[in-house]
């Protein structure tokens, strides 16, 4: 099936020039090879309060990620995983869900569904790792309902080669007092496509995300995470920090879309971005879309290099540029690292990024 | 005299094409303490910020010389790792770092291995009490939030901690209420001993209160013109500069 729908479209169109409408088309879903995309090398652990549903629960459907509809809908046909989870109950535990990419199973193509009942309380967390010299893909869906009053938390980290590609769809539905959080790390991959949706239609409903990005050589990162508000006092959070080194291309879109009937509606978004490199192209496009007048909405974003003064301060205490490096991208990447549920998975993050940044340079 | 632990000779330092310091020398030798004095903007502060190697700053001749090694063209990195330690004035914030971590980091850069968590720990939570700070702040991110107080404490935690053989304190008592002064001298005096040095700049005698002060230098027109013991600095307090620049011209200082 092609796709002929731009991915991570803008939902409000703007200047063709300004190349943010949509993802590149070099960064495009990759056609499903004729002999398919074979097995996959995946497993999960449930935690007590959750459990598996052979059937997509309907809640779950009926929206889109970021990705778009028409991607959405190619993984979820092509999908050679499909797990499907109902919540319930209040839990302490997470359920892991494990995905690796090597040479016999270069691709995944995972379809994921969590229905959290009513006020359940439930953690995911969803680990994408690869051998290191595969080229392969990770293309996955996760939808994710959320009853009224549940609280539902999805780690996302992704820690490929940097030779993979890498898809990432999730739409997500909040019913009223309910609260979805996505913890997302997206450091690997040589294409990486993200997009997270979020629909607050019901009264008091949140949506939290916390994210970040590493991306070096020629790799093309593109974000498109949007927050739709249409029910009374809604809450969305959008926080991003990244990373970028030599020639990477990254383009980030965040939408916090105001619609009528969202009265006290808040929603913050922010970006934070560090560059290493002058060759760097990096693109932002914050937009705040708005036909409810009694709403709050903010965003604020910031790009630049390591500050002089910083790094100067940091030498003063015997750290070479390298460990000031490594510690400035901990700084920026440790708020969202500290809510990762597990200490393993914290140390697996981090030992990731060391590994990146061994090879990293400050350049002019 | 013992072997001198930092020799800086004939030195000239510039910023942005302005020439700050010109024709400096400075001798100090383990146990020593030097305070230097002058007027504001006399290049105090260019000086401890040249030996700490700035890079704002070029050095435009002469040398600097620390522990019998010549390191006028080497890094501030490699300089804090040779024993260099400069108390800022005004100490970074960075977000995203704990202060014990940063102090970990720092303290593992220096020694050359990282040390351990709960020996560090503990030695942190000794020094930190008796700096008469808080123990939360050592989760707290780095002199953010922090008071002005609380980062000049930071930064006297950091010197206990780094262990260096001459530590220059810039102003460190600027802004202090005199308790915290009287603390912060506190911290000098535990870190001093007869292998390490000091070179305080100030304009406060208070924290110099218990410290046995060898040399006070008054740097005015670029260089030290007048050198003499503890007894300039309440001179100085009392009096002033202008005897003393006017004595050190008279005398071709």
């Amino acid at each position: 099936m092609n796709t002929t729908e731009l991915l991570n479209a803008l939902p409000v169109t703007t200047w063709n020039h300004l190349r943010v409408n949509g993802a590149p088309k070099e960064a495009n879903l990759p056609e499903r090879p004729e002999s398919g995309w074979g097995e996959t090398n995946t497993a999960y652990e449930l935690s007590d309060g959750v459990r598996c549903t052979a059937v997509l629960p309907q809640e779950c459907t009926g929206e889109y990620s970021g990705l778009g509809k028409e991607a959405d809908l190619r993984i979820h046909t092509e999908a050679n995983f499909s797990r499907f989870f109902l919540a319930e109950g209040v839990s302490e535990g997470i359920t892991y869900l494990r995905e690796k990419l090597d040479a016999q199973h270069p691709n995944a193509v995972t379809h994921t569904a969590i229905h959290a009942k009513s006020g359940s309380k439930v953690t995911f967390v969803q680990i994408i790792q690869s051998d290191p010299e595969v080229e392969g893909l990770s293309a996955s869906l996760t939808q994710i309902a959320a009853e009224p009053g549940a609280d539902v938390t999805l780690v996302q980290l992704q820690l490929l080669s940097g030779k993979s590609k890498r898809y990432n769809g999730v739409s997500v539905k909040v019913a009223r007092d309910a609260r979805v959080k996505i913890v997302r790390a997206e450091l690997g991959g040589n294409i990486v496509v993200t997009g997270a949706r979020a629909m607050l239609g019901k009264t008091a409903g949140a949506f939290d995300l916390s994210a970040i990005y590493y991306g070096d050589g020629d790799s093309i990162l593109d974000f498109n995470d949007v927050a739709v508000h249409t029910g009374r006092d809604t809450h969305s959070e959008m926080h991003t920090a990244g990373v970028l080194a030599d020639r990477c291309r990254k383009t980030l879109r965040g939408t916090i879309d105001f619609r009528r009937g969202a009265v006290h509606a808040v929603g913050h978004e922010s970006e934070d971005v560090l560059l290493f490199s002058p060759e760097v192209r990096h693109r932002a496009a914050p937009l705040i879309l708005c036909t409810e007048e009694n709403v709050e909405g903010q965003h604020a974003a910031s790009a630049g290099r390591l500050d002089e003064n910083v790094l100067y301060y940091l030498a003063s205490r015997g750290l070479d540029p390298q460990q000031a490096m490594r510690l400035m991208v901990d700084a920026r990447f440790a708020p969202v690292v500290d809510q990762i549920p597990d200490k393993v998975l914290r140390d697996l993050v981090r030992a990731s990024l060391e590994r990146r940044l061994e090879h990293a340079q400050i350049l002019g | 005299m013992s072997q001198a632990l930092l020799n800086v000779r004939d030195l000239k330092v510039a910023v942005e094409e302005k020439t700050i310091l010109d024709g400096l020398n400075l001798t100090v030798c383990p146990g020593e303490i030097h305070v230097l004095m002058g007027p504001n903007g006399a290049g105090k502060s260019t000086l401890a910020a040249a030996i700490m190697g700035d890079p704002r700053y070029t050095i435009e001749g002469g040398s600097i010389e620390f522990d019998g090694e010549d390191l006028t063209d080497k890094a501030a990195d490699v300089r804090a790792r040779k024993g260099i330690f400069l108390s800022f004035q005004t100490p970074q914030e960075i977000p995203g770092v704990s202060l014990e971590s940063f102090l970990r980091t720092a303290q593992g850069a220096v020694q050359g291995k990282q040390p351990k968590v709960m020996t560090f720990r503990r030695a942190l939570a000794e020094k930190m009490e008796l700096l008469n700070m808080d123990a939360a702040y050592a989760e707290r991110y780095l002199n953010v939030g922090f008071s002005g107080g609380e980062k000049k404490k930071a930064e006297i935690l950091q010197l206990l901690t780094l262990q260096p053989k001459l530590a220059m304190l810039d102003e460190t008592d600027s802004g202090l209420d005199v308790d915290a002064v009287k603390t912060v001298a506190e911290g000098i005096k535990a870190y001093h001993n007869e292998n390490n040095a000091l070179l305080i700049i100030t304009h406060n005698a208070k924290i110099l209160e218990g410290l046995d002060v060898n040399y006070v230098h008054v740097l005015d027109d670029h260089h030290i013109v007048y050198t003499g013991g503890p007894e300039l600095v309440e001179q100085i307090t009392a009096h002033g500069f202008a005897g003393i620049l006017k004595g050190a011209d008279e005398h071709g200082g």
